[in-house]
């Protein structure tokens, strides 16, 4: 599996209902590398996401993790290769924060086994990273949003994935936690060699934070370098109304007009 | 708040409810009609009395206090279970219409006047049910085992149940009303031999172990269970058939005996919190215990008349669960 592409997509369709949302995407996530999957409303980014996650079959082409054929991995193969982010969590029962972080271990964990010491100083090394170490002990259905949204991150580190696929990781967060939360991911991914793909709604952190992107719209989706995609005339296009780029120092983004 | 589950303290509190359990047997065998001191109990457990009081114990009070143990940790467990399967803490064993199938099929057998067959004819009841439901959810845009499609389905299996019981209970003669009331309500009084109900709480609870913590990550707040490895379909399945499974057993040894399965895991969860691998063997554990009681009571509070045991784990079970949730809240 070494040298093999984190995440590859081969001749990808992906569809929801019947309806094909894009066709013949090809890319490969390599380790370090992060992107990001920008378009308007329901052109089909949390499809692809779910799709790249063997959560949703592929309609076409294949996905493969490390070099393998994801849909032939078995489950918990699978979930030590790529760790997923839902865009919302649920909350039926009570659980602790540490406890919820915790969970991220399960596919590390023979069937009878229970979590030990490194377990639970990953969970802890995870809550650090996102500022909610001080959250611990408490009930995740007394937690704000972007607290419980920094808990459901921390859980997916926890998971400890080459591959981590996010599905708006920004959202309920203020800008300052945006920022840090995607600074830490980013951080990380480049460090130890990760992997990570994320839906940004927010055009400023993908310029900000991604070397590549996917801009999917249409019917159609297109991968390529970040550079290629996030301008103003591509995504004016993709969004369907005229985006101008708005920019200080190195921060950029487009508004429409 | 607590520190994270450790296996330590997991035994530790199992212990003391297994030392809660083994109190409420040994209050079982020594109160009735015919009081017996604890320490003539034990030696007539131990074959050491073979008198009138010994005989009592062993053949009478004995299978009882077992069978009621079994049902109670059988529709406790199941509870727990199906709270799992439908992502709801509201969920109790006959949600899904499972003791409504049983129900008919108890209350045909006494209307034929085949009471022999009552807990056959429930079986048969609960697996038609349990059969039916399974068929008719399965399918849909969400897969098979969407909460809220199971829910609704058995939810409406149920209600047609209870049109047939109704009018059952409307045709049939005034002097077989009173042994179907009694089987609605769920009895003890007239409970068979232990060992079936003891078999199939040993297996349920033994498949449920090996999968807690598949169950935690369905349950839980976590990570989605599908992306942490867990083949979230395959599991259901394992689900739905043991605690249906359970749910059958008990309803066939007792009749419908309603609320422990709702109060007991309930009342477990906000003590001891979440985790499925200490929350379903000390929900086993704690609902047999509490039939248990429940049954001596419910035998001796107004004796000679014996009160139909669900209508006492109704009367102790309400007012603690409101209690519980005020304290909650």
């Amino acid at each position: 599996m070494s040298g093999a592409p984190l995440l590859e997509a081969r001749a990808l369709a992906i569809a929801v209902g019947g309806r094909v949302l894009a066709r013949d995407l090809a890319f490969a996530v390599a380790p370090g590398q992060c992107w990001a999957i920008v378009g308007p409303n329901g052109a089909g980014k949390t499809t692809l996401l779910r799709t790249l996650a063997g959560l949703l079959p592929c309609a076409g082409g294949e996905v493969r993790y490390g070099g393998d054929d994801a849909s032939g991995l078995p489950a918990r193969e699978q979930a030590r290769r790529r760790a997923y982010l839902p865009q919302d969590s649920h909350d039926a029962f009570p659980a602790t924060v540490l406890a919820t972080v915790l969970a991220g271990r399960h596919p590390h964990l023979a069937r009878f086994a229970w979590e030990g010491e490194r377990d639970l100083a990953l969970a802890r090394e995870a809550l650090e990273r996102f500022g909610i170490a001080s959250l611990a002990g408490r009930d995740v259905r007394e937690l704000s949003g972007g607290e419980r949204r920094r808990v459901a991150l921390a859980a997916l580190l926890a998971q400890d994935a080459p591959l981590a696929l996010l599905d708006e990781p920004s959202s309920h967060l203020d800008v300052a936690q945006q920022a840090l939360a995607i600074e830490v991911l980013v951080r990380l991914a480049r460090e130890s060699g990760r992997g990570l793909v994320m839906v940004l709604h927010d055009l400023h952190l993908a310029q900000r934070f991604c070397d590549h992107a996917i801009a999917i719209g249409g019917g159609n989706a297109r991968a390529d370098r970040a550079g290629a995609l996030l301008n103003a005339a591509s995504l004016s296009a993709l969004f369907g109304r005229e985006l101008v780029e708005v920019g200080h120092g190195g921060l950029r983004t487009w508004l429409p007009r | 708040m607590r520190a994270p589950l450790t296996a330590a303290r997991t035994l530790g509190v199992l212990a003391a409810l297994l030392l809660v359990a083994a109190v409420a047997l040994a209050f079982a065998l020594a109160t009735g009609t015919v009081a017996v001191a604890p320490a003539d109990v034990a030696a007539a457990l131990l074959g050491e009395r073979r008198d009138e009081a010994a005989r009592i114990v062993r053949e009478l009070r004995l299978p009882r206090a077992l069978a009621a143990f079994a049902v109670g940790a059988l529709l406790s467990l199941a509870g727990a279970l199906m709270q799992v399967l439908l992502r709801n803490p509201l969920a109790d064993p006959y949600v899904l219409g499972l003791s409504g199938g049983a129900a008919v099929g108890a209350l045909a057998a006494l209307l034929l006047g085949a009471s022999a067959l009552v807990g056959p004819f429930a079986f048969a009841g609960a697996l038609a049910s349990t059969l039916a439901v399974f068929a008719l959810a399965r399918g849909g845009t969400q897969g098979a085992w969407a909460p809220t499609r199971l829910l609704l389905t058995g939810v409406v299996v149920a209600a047609g149940w209870g049109a047939l019981i109704a009018l059952m209970l409307a045709l049939a003669p005034a002097a077989q009303v009173k042994g179907m009331v009694h089987w609605l309500l769920g009895d003890l009084a007239g409970a068979p031999d232990a060992t079936a109900p003891l078999v199939v709480l040993a297996l349920v609870l033994v498949a449920a172990m090996a999968l807690a913590r598949d169950l935690n990550a369905m349950a839980g707040t976590g990570p989605a269970a599908a992306t942490l490895g867990v083949d979230v379909a395959r599991v259901s399945l394992v689900l739905y058939v043991i605690a249906s499974l359970a749910t059958a057993a008990a309803v066939t040894t007792a009749g419908a005996v309603g609320f422990v399965g709702l109060v007991v895991p309930h009342a477990l969860r906000l003590a001891l919190g979440n985790d499925q691998r200490l929350l379903l063997p000390a929900a086993a554990i704690a609902g047999g215990a509490l039939l248990v009681v429940a049954d001596t009571l419910a035998r001796t509070v107004a004796a000679p008349l014996e009160l139909p045991v669900g209508v006492l784990t109704a009367l102790i079970g309400v007012p603690m669960f409101l209690w519980l949730l005020r304290r909650e809240g």
